[in-house]
């Protein structure tokens, strides 16, 4: 038995190469006539789909000169402000709590307001929609803080570029991304803010006007749709102290921005009117005429800001093209402020009591209501 | 740049600049009270009576027949329904205290970066607290409203200006054991216009507490405003801050910044 078993284990082990051997032939030889079959296949193909590019006639680049519009610089007949160039180091500061934003003063402690959120209605706007769908959102920016609250390096030349590179970057909020923005935005009808000082503005938006808030280095960014519906063509003009830019569809329309920094955060051609009137504390300018279709909205987005602090302003009245307008003592005509939905009473008592009487038409119907 | 640090104008014992506290001398204009409502009253025995309410006295409810005679119930006889109106709708005697405080308002030194232009206001801010004490013994678990107005007078029209209103409910409980308090502030600004011609803006004048039940019926007015009555205090009632009266309460157009040549010309 041992025997026989031997026997067959030894002709088992003698017998399983020679299987294995012919298997493993017989693969080699199929692969190596697929495979080249393949691989031959495969270059083939690929010659055969292989064009050399033709030659390509490129003409030579040539290299455009940007086109710099010289401008016809004005120099200014004279001015009473001073600038000064160098910066005040101030000492580190925590944003106050603001958690109390809007509150105002109607709030009385802990109470309720007697009429809530129009009696806290400023120049700004109020804290909720009054028009829904014919409102301008307000968001504020303080370029002075980061968006943590901490005190940022910014000064003129700093906000001038950021102002230009939002211009220039399609009105982008995302410039200001890295500075601090209040949570609280207001909601305005109107556009209209005539001379104060610059340390009520931020309070407006929830930031209590007090020792730890630098009022300067700050801008508001107002967004909005306008329309006619008997359509029209019109202009703006105004005064910004010191940032004023509207832009209508998409185009700058109005750079009324301060005298010495307009063209710096913007690029502008002056008008022929420009700086022929005062308005506020220094002179209106006049921006380009546009064209609205009937019945059609368009978005429109007002830039207002504040470089050094002191006084600030934001005076935007509209001219329409079919209109005469009565003039006020300097000549200059009496143009409607521009607004979207009828200026709440106690707002216009409030623009009223800073405005100089004749530089402004609070009470016209032209109105740019979408709904 | 002019430099212009408004000086408080003289005349007015208010206007001393710095912390001044105030426990106001106040009139307290008569008139406020109130006409109790011909109702019908029930017992817990479904007895009813027709009669108004005059007052609470050792334990019962003393009511005003039609024909004038007096009627009493014992307070624990009283409808569940009836109690609960006594206790909400039926005003407690009260009585009124207002302390105004004014100090200069805390500024941003560095309110101009460029510091070229300094303060050329003066702003104080005035806060009132006002105290509503319950002086009957009857519990109140009704809810009154107390309204305080903070008045200016414009110095360049002597009209006044309403500066500060706010409102508040007052709830008498436990907690505060009958004596309700609140706060309220607002600013009041002296200023050099921009016109560089006119001295602006409101000085403190005094204040005008009211206080009403829940029906919206006046039950005190307290000020210390000498001119002002209950007509004059409904009027300034209706006006909105910012809003410009006179002594007769009668509404005022808003004073205008005036006219100037001198402006800054780019």
């Amino acid at each position: 038995m041992n025997t026989v078993k031997k026997n067959k284990k030894k002709n088992l082990v003698k017998g399983t190469p020679t299987a294995v051997l012919v298997s493993i032939g017989i693969h080699l030889l199929v692969l190596v006539v697929a495979g080249g079959f393949v691989v031959f296949k495969i270059i083939d193909r690929e010659e055969a789909q292989f064009v050399p590019p033709a030659k390509v006639d490129r003409p030579k680049m040539e290299l455009k000169k940007p086109r710099v519009k010289v401008k016809k610089t004005s120099k200014p007949r004279s001015t009473t402000r001073i600038v000064s160039k160098s910066v005040a180091s101030m000492p580190d500061i925590q944003l106050p709590d603001i958690s109390s934003a809007g509150s105002g003063l109607s709030g009385g402690v802990g109470g309720y307001e007697l009429v809530p959120d129009v009696e806290g209605m400023s120049m700004f706007g109020g804290t909720k929609s009054m028009a829904v769908g014919n409102d301008f959102e307000g968001t504020f920016y303080s370029l002075r803080y980061d968006r943590r609250g901490q005190e940022t390096s910014m000064d003129d030349a700093g906000y001038k570029s950021t102002i230009r590179r939002f211009v220039d970057l399609d009105w982008n909020p995302f410039v200001f991304a890295p500075y601090y923005r209040a949570p609280q935005k207001l909601y305005t009808t109107q556009i209209f803010i005539p001379t104060i000082s610059s340390e009520f503005g931020p309070s407006k938006f929830g930031i209590p006007a007090g020792p730890e808030f630098d009022p300067y280095f700050w801008c508001v960014h107002y967004k909005g749709k306008i329309m006619r519906n008997e359509g029209g063509r019109y202009r703006f003009w105004g005064f910004g102290d010191d940032v004023l830019l509207v832009r209508v569809n998409g185009k700058v329309v109005l750079n009324a921005s301060w005298g010495d920094f307009r063209t710096e955060l913007c690029p502008w051609e002056r008008h022929e009117e420009d700086y022929k009137y005062f308005m506020g504390h220094a002179e209106a300018a006049v921006g380009d005429w546009f064209d609205l279709e009937p019945g059609v909205p368009v978005e429109m987005e007002v830039l207002f800001g504040e470089i050094p602090g002191g006084q600030v302003c934001a005076y935007l009245v509209v001219e329409d093209a079919s209109e005469d307008y009565a003039r006020n003592r300097q000549g200059m005509p009496i143009l409607p402020v521009f607004k979207t939905a009828e200026i709440p009473e106690r707002v216009k008592d409030k623009i009223r009591y800073t405005l100089i009487p004749g530089e402004a038409d609070l009470n016209s119907d032209l109105m740019f209501n979408v709904y | 740049m002019k430099t212009c640090i408004i000086q408080p104008r003289n005349g007015s014992g208010s206007r001393k600049a710095g912390r001044l506290i105030c426990l106001a001398v106040a009139a307290l204009i008569p008139g406020g009270s109130v006409v109790a409502e011909m109702r019908v009253w029930e017992d817990k025995s479904g007895n009813a009576v027709r009669g108004e309410y005059i007052r609470e006295q050792f334990g019962s409810l003393e009511l005003r027949q039609p024909d004038g005679s007096l009627h009493s119930i014992p307070l624990a006889e009283l409808s569940a329904q009836d109690t609960d109106y006594l206790r909400t709708r039926i005003p407690p005697e009260i009585e009124v205290q207002v302390r105004t405080q004014k100090r200069p308002k805390e500024r941003n030194k560095n309110a101009s970066r460029a510091r070229f232009e300094q303060f050329s206001d003066e702003i104080n801010v005035v806060t009132a607290r006002v105290e509503v004490r319950k002086k009957s013994s009857a519990a109140f678990t009704g809810t009154l409203r107390a309204e305080v107005y903070l008045i200016g007078e414009e110095v360049a029209t002597d009209d006044y200006r309403l500066s500060g209103k706010a409102a508040e409910n007052v709830q008498f409980t436990g907690d505060n054991e009958g004596l309700f308090t609140f706060e309220n502030a607002a600013d009041f600004r002296v200023y050099e216009e921009y016109n560089k011609l006119q001295i602006r803006g409101a000085e403190y004048a005094g204040y005008l507490v009211i206080i009403l039940d829940s029906m919206g019926r006046t039950l005190a007015v307290e000020t210390d405003i000498s001119w002002m009555t209950e007509e004059k205090a409904d009027a300034v009632r209706k006006f909105h801050v910012d809003s410009f009266f006179d002594e007769n309460g009668r509404k005022r157009s808003v004073p205008r910044p005036l006219y100037y040549d001198s402006r800054i010309e780019f």
